[in-house]
């Protein structure tokens, strides 16, 4: 009994894994792939410096850091935010076939 | 049953080497329906793993003594509830726990990823976690079955030790093997960043949740071994640095200091190859950890297990660290980063300092624990390190580093200007100097006490002053009252906040540890029927003895009346048990418990005229170290709740 209930659940298994594998073929690194890793990892790093600036803001609020400190920190941290925006930009440009005007 | 379960653990190895080679096949044809194969494969090995669990379950509800496992670890009179948990007892069941609880993970790795797009990271992820999975299964299916029979069906089992006849020790194995488990998924994910040149920062982000998680479950994991060692070993102290207390410890030192740098590479983008080292530091110490508590390499209280296992758990971490160290080095290019510290006076700069401290500890305390076997190699002679040592190394590092956790919050990310860590410095360090002052003048003169808990009063104070000055910043902005104004505060910046949270844990912690071990009163005496002893504030009198019987034990207790200036406060039961199968008496500690001082009484003797021999200690602010560990628990836990935006995303 034992080895039939466990035959049938292998079989089911078996199955349930093989199954990908009759569907039709895809690559596993597309280009589009690469751009959409691209797109994400630039997303995180302007999330990133948005979430700097916030806590610069925080951080002066609460008298962490100095009047001069924090602007320099916070030009610093909204530069590299639209550095990342303009790449994000050029990105989708690109995504949409053509190269960014201006 | 015992060939389902016994079938159902080879099914699952055979899925899992089968889930391995679909994953390579994939990333060699790059073919992504190989790949969901593979993933298909560990879920498949997630299915049989339980089936194999709910069977050694079973053979131990049913008293299934033929199974050789389920004989050594339970008998008939043993309560249905340590009968379910003998599961984890020993080395085979601990193991199957193991690859068990490792499959659930990765099967739910597999669900939480369903929508994401598969990346060239992702056959490494499940590759790295498969590997491990066939380890573990191996090692079950070939050198420690627990489906293994006698070949004879005996009256009844040995039994389970009684000393893990302890709700404490139900929980305290599986938490622990939680925290341990949980650290492959972030080393996985580590793993395949380095393969596929994704160093940035997305596979710390996508395993924060992993990372404090695990490192919750092995925090509960220790302090509930803490606290099983308190109430049921009898010996007045919660920590012995036994080596299986150390090989928990340690793997939380290594990921306390990876939580801590990690958030500096979500931050900056910096230190990514001191991130790779502590993660493949950390899940090799797991791996570690449960080797030693189940090799039986080491003597200690936790060698309940038997030997075999040395050489393939030495051979799996060996090729995972030489793996590990070649993968860092092959990707150092990628790993090594432009920025660096921009200034000593900078948060950065304060958690690495925490960093270089708690690395120090996890060496002195790997290195006292290692090396009995070390002095073997080398002399032919085990020399134990004892408590001694690690407490001289290990006492001056922990208060650096409390110094450390309380300077943290004071000082700003990038840099900090001198005046305003002046202004931010003044007040706790006045409010921690008065405090100590204070506690000076109370006859507090043990000076490494008055160092612990002025510095402890530093830490708290730096973490109120953080928390009102937000308030006030929040009241002064938005015009709320101070409650919604601190509510707010709290659940809106929960991560920094519950990272304060676990802080004011580790304070509390701290409080209770030097109050217990510098203040502690003991003694003891040999007392007939109405006689009495006196320890600090309180009297013991001896006023009855019983005798009875509760499920599989004989009892024994003397009945104590606890008298506090004359007026009685309460009665006390110190136990002695005669277990079924147990061929030694166990000691049942009796516990009057406060929040200033614990009254801890155990009978060793009962003399044959009727008199009892009494051990009895008064712990000063001891509960403060249970109480601190569910606080670093909660804030834990405060700091991985997504946000709702977080939360409808996935």
């Amino acid at each position: 009994m034992a080895v039939a209930v466990f035959c049938v659940l292998v079989i089911g298994l078996l199955v349930l894994t093989a199954a990908p594998l009759f569907g039709p073929r895809e690559a596993l690194v597309a280009d589009d792939d690469a751009l959409r890793q691209r797109v994400e990892a630039l997303e995180q790093e302007k999330k990133g410096y948005l979430k700097a600036i916030k806590d610069v803001e925080f951080e002066r609020a609460t008298g962490k850091i100095s009047e001069e400190d924090f602007q320099e920190l916070r030009e610093f941290y909204a530069l590299k935010a639209a550095e990342a925006m303009d790449a994000l930009d050029r990105l989708e440009q690109e995504a949409r076939g053509g190269p960014k005007r201006g | 049953m015992v060939t389902f379960g016994n079938l159902s653990q080879f099914g699952a190895l055979a899925f899992s080497l089968l889930a391995m080679v679909l994953l390579v096949a994939g990333v060699v044809r790059n073919d992504l329906r190989w790949i969901r194969a593979g993933k298909r494969s560990l879920v498949a090995v997630a299915v049989l793993a339980t089936g194999a669990s709910v069977a050694l379950g079973y053979l131990f509800l049913t008293d299934a003594f033929q199974v050789e496992y389920v004989a050594s670890y339970s008998d008939r009179a043993l309560p249905v509830f340590y009968k379910a948990t003998a599961f984890w007892a020993g080395q085979k069941g601990s193991l199957l726990f193991w690859a068990w609880v490792l499959s659930l993970f990765s099967a739910l790795v597999v669900h939480n990823n369903r929508r994401e797009p598969d990346s060239r990271a992702t056959p490494y992820v499940y590759l790295v976690l498969a590997g491990t999975l066939a380890f573990f299964l191996f090692l079950l299916c070939a050198v420690t079955n627990p489906f293994e029979t006698l070949g004879f069906v005996p009256r009844d089992g040995q039994g389970l030790n009684p000393m893990l006849q302890n709700p404490g020790m139900v929980f305290h194995p599986p938490t622990l093997f939680l925290g341990y488990i949980g650290f492959t998924i972030p080393f996985a994910y580590a793993v395949a960043a380095m393969v596929t040149g994704t160093t940035d920062a997305s596979w710390i982000r996508k395993t924060r949740a992993w990372n404090v998680l695990s490192w919750i479950f092995l925090t509960v994991g220790i302090i509930l071994g803490g606290q099983w060692a308190y109430v049921e070993l009898g010996w007045g102290g919660y920590w012995a640095w036994d080596p299986v207390e150390n090989a928990s410890f340690i793997p939380w030192l290594t990921s306390t200091a990876f939580i801590h740098t990690a958030i500096i590479q979500e931050r900056r983008g910096i230190m990514k190859v001191w991130n790779m080292s502590l993660i493949l530091l950390t899940f090799v110490l797991c791996i570690f950890g449960t080797y030693l508590v189940r090799s039986g390499v080491l003597q200690s209280v936790h060698d309940f297990g038997a030997t075999g296992l040395g050489g393939y758990f030495l051979a799996f971490i060996v090729i995972t660290l030489l793996g590990g160290i070649y993968l860092i080095a092959e990707s150092y290019g990628e790993l090594k980063t432009p920025g660096a510290l921009e200034s000593y006076l900078s948060r950065e700069s304060t958690f690495l300092f925490n960093n270089v401290i708690l690395l120090a500890l996890a060496f002195a305390t790997f290195f006292g624990t290692v090396f009995p076997l070390i002095s073997e190699a080398v002399t032919g002679n085990k020399v134990t390190v004892g408590p001694p040592f690690f407490n001289q190394v290990n006492t001056p590092l922990f208060l650096v580093l409390l110094l450390i956790t309380g300077v943290c919050p004071l000082i700003g990310w990038r840099k900090a200007s001198p005046v305003n860590l002046r202004r931010n410095f003044l007040r706790p360090a006045v409010a921690a100097l008065v405090g100590g002052a204070i506690l000076l003048a109370l006859g507090v003169g043990e000076p490494y006490a008055l160092l612990a808990f002025t510095l402890a009063g530093f830490v708290a104070a730096t973490i109120v002053q953080e928390f009102v000055t937000a308030v006030g910043s929040r009241r002064k902005l938005t015009g709320e009252s101070s409650l919604t104004a601190g509510f707010r505060v709290l659940w809106r910046m929960r991560r920094r906040y519950g990272g304060h949270l676990v802080h004011f844990g580790l304070v509390l912690i701290v409080v209770g540890i030097t109050g217990s071990s510098a203040y502690k009163l003991e003694t003891q005496a040999t007392l007939s029927r109405g006689e009495s002893l006196k320890i600090g504030r309180y009297e013991l009198k001896y006023e009855d003895f019983k005798t009875y019987q509760k499920f599989n034990r004989t009892v024994y207790a003397a009945v104590l009346g606890v008298y506090n200036d004359g007026d009685r406060i309460g009665q006390l039961e110190a136990e002695r048990r005669y277990y079924v199968n147990a061929r030694q008496p166990t000691t049942e500690v009796a516990l009057r418990s406060t929040l200033v001082e614990d009254l801890y009484v155990t009978m060793p003797g009962i003399g044959r005229t009727g008199e009892i021999t009494l051990k009895v200690a008064v712990n000063p602010l001891l509960i403060w170290i249970w109480i601190g560990g569910g606080v670093m628990v909660l804030g834990g836990i405060l700091a991985i709740v997504p946000s709702r935006k977080r939360r409808r995303a996935s």
